[in-house]
């Protein structure tokens, strides 16, 4: 539908003005043109939307006229939720503020649980840089790929390690390591279990605790009974670092 | 649980006055119910004229709802009331994302819904209307209920607000098209 002749026509419909002729041409068109149907029930809805609206303000009016809304008025004050709503927004705004400091407290979890390898295999540090060593055997052979930062063939080269070699606790201290750059936590806590209790050294061993920390604090459930126990102990290769390690966590 | 039927029966009772266009009911409404609406609009800060504007907002989309047949209170009726209002007042104020958990869990069911509820899609277009009707300006809103409702000449109602009779048409005009726009921003918003 379109064009002011209709719009004319509607009007005339809703207000009630037609001829019958003009009615029955109407109601003819009406049933063919969708839009006019449509066209037709918006100004119908405007009526009744109209209707109601006066309805319901008339009311309104008269109620105020008879004193209606007056008498409301001296209804006895209720408890008023004012302080309440302020309390209730101080709160809010406190949760807010302690969930803020907290985010800009959280610590970088990862970051705190890397180890430098130079604290546990010096001769894995020096060769770093330099061209890979000869990879005959399956430890210079995890070197070379720890040196080159390929985790995944170190892991291969010190997991053939069998565990009655001499060499099987250093191993699995590597192992713990390159499980920790990769940031994989579990895994480099059950390395470092496993080259805790292969370790002979007292020194080894300190390490093999020291990653063990490092994995928990990785996994962001940091073992506090390792931490103290290392902490407290001044004899302990990392003992220093277990201060400062407990000053970074929350 | 047959307190609660007969709380919802009681609720129903009178919707279905309102759908047999009952006159005397909504005054009714209002000597039994305003109070109640008025008291938590109070506590909550609100005056008097906001709680006598969402009264009648609420009772508007009561109307609207009861047009359909298979509509029905799951509450009692002051509760509906009560909710509806709260929650359209906290509407016009955009407070409604701060403070609507809060009475929710004092109402026990989340106001937004009991007003929402039971109104269709096709009712959005009435409900555009009612904000739309009490946008425009109160000339224009007067010779569309003088054209409309009371069914009057362009003559009739030129005579009686001093216009001419083109002035009248195109003011109709304009105002139909004013309200359109307001209620297509109203619908889209």
């Amino acid at each position: 539908m379109s064009g002011s002749s209709s719009a004319d026509r509607i009007e005339r419909y809703v207000q009630d003005v037609m001829t019958e002729a003009e009615k029955a041409d109407f109601m003819e068109e009406l049933e063919r043109d969708e839009a006019l149907q449509n066209e037709l029930h918006y100004y119908q809805q405007l009526q009744q939307s109209m209707r109601w609206n006066r309805q319901l303000e008339q009311l309104d009016r008269r109620l105020e006229e008879e004193g209606f809304f007056a008498q409301s008025e001296q209804l006895p004050r209720p408890r008023s939720y004012r302080w309440w709503w302020a309390a209730a927004a101080a709160l809010a705004l406190l949760i807010a503020g302690m969930l803020w400091w907290q985010s800009t407290r959280s610590p970088n979890w990862d970051s705190l649980a890397t180890v430098e390898i130079k604290d546990i295999d010096l001769e894995a540090a020096r060769i770093r840089g330099t061209r890979p060593l000869d990879t005959r055997s399956d430890l210079s052979g995890a070197l070379a790929a720890i040196a080159a930062e390929d985790y995944s063939a170190a892991e291969s080269y010190l997991q053939a390690i069998p565990a009655g070699d001499s060499t099987y606790a250093r191993a699995r201290l590597l192992l713990a390591c390159s499980a920790l750059a990769v940031e994989d936590y579990p895994r480099a806590g059950a390395y470092a279990r496993e080259a805790y209790a292969a370790s002979t050294q007292p020194l080894d061993r300190q390490k093999a605790e020291w990653l063990q920390l490092k994995a928990s604090v990785g996994a962001k459930r940091p073992d506090r009974t390792l931490l103290d126990k290392i902490a407290s102990d001044k004899k302990h290769r990392f003992s220093a670092d277990a201060l400062r390690l407990k000053t970074q966590l929350p | 649980m047959a307190e609660e039927h007969e709380v919802k029966l009681a609720a129903n009772q009178l919707l279905e006055r309102f759908r047999a266009n009952d006159t005397a009911l909504l005054r009714e409404i209002y000597t039994d119910h305003f109070n109640a609406c008025w008291s938590k609009i109070r506590q909550a800060g609100g005056t008097r004229e906001d709680c006598r504007e969402v009264f009648q907002e609420a009772l508007y989309s009561l109307l609207v709802k009861t047009q359909n047949p298979e509509f029905e209170l799951k509450t009692s009726f002051r509760g509906y009331l009560v909710q509806s209002c709260f929650y359209l007042w906290l509407k016009a104020r955009k407070q409604q994302q701060l403070w609507l958990p809060l009475f929710s869990q004092e109402f026990g069911v989340d106001p937004g819904t009991t007003v929402l509820e039971g109104l269709e899609e096709k009712d959005q277009l009435l409900m555009s209307m009612y904000v739309a009707l009490r946008k425009i300006s109160s000339a224009c809103r007067r010779v569309l209920e003088l054209f409309f409702l009371e069914k009057r000449s362009d003559k009739f109602i030129a005579a009686s607000m001093g216009y001419s009779v083109q002035f009248v048409k195109n003011k109709r005009q304009r105002c139909l098209k004013t309200l359109r726009s307001i209620i297509a921003k109203t619908t889209n918003s």
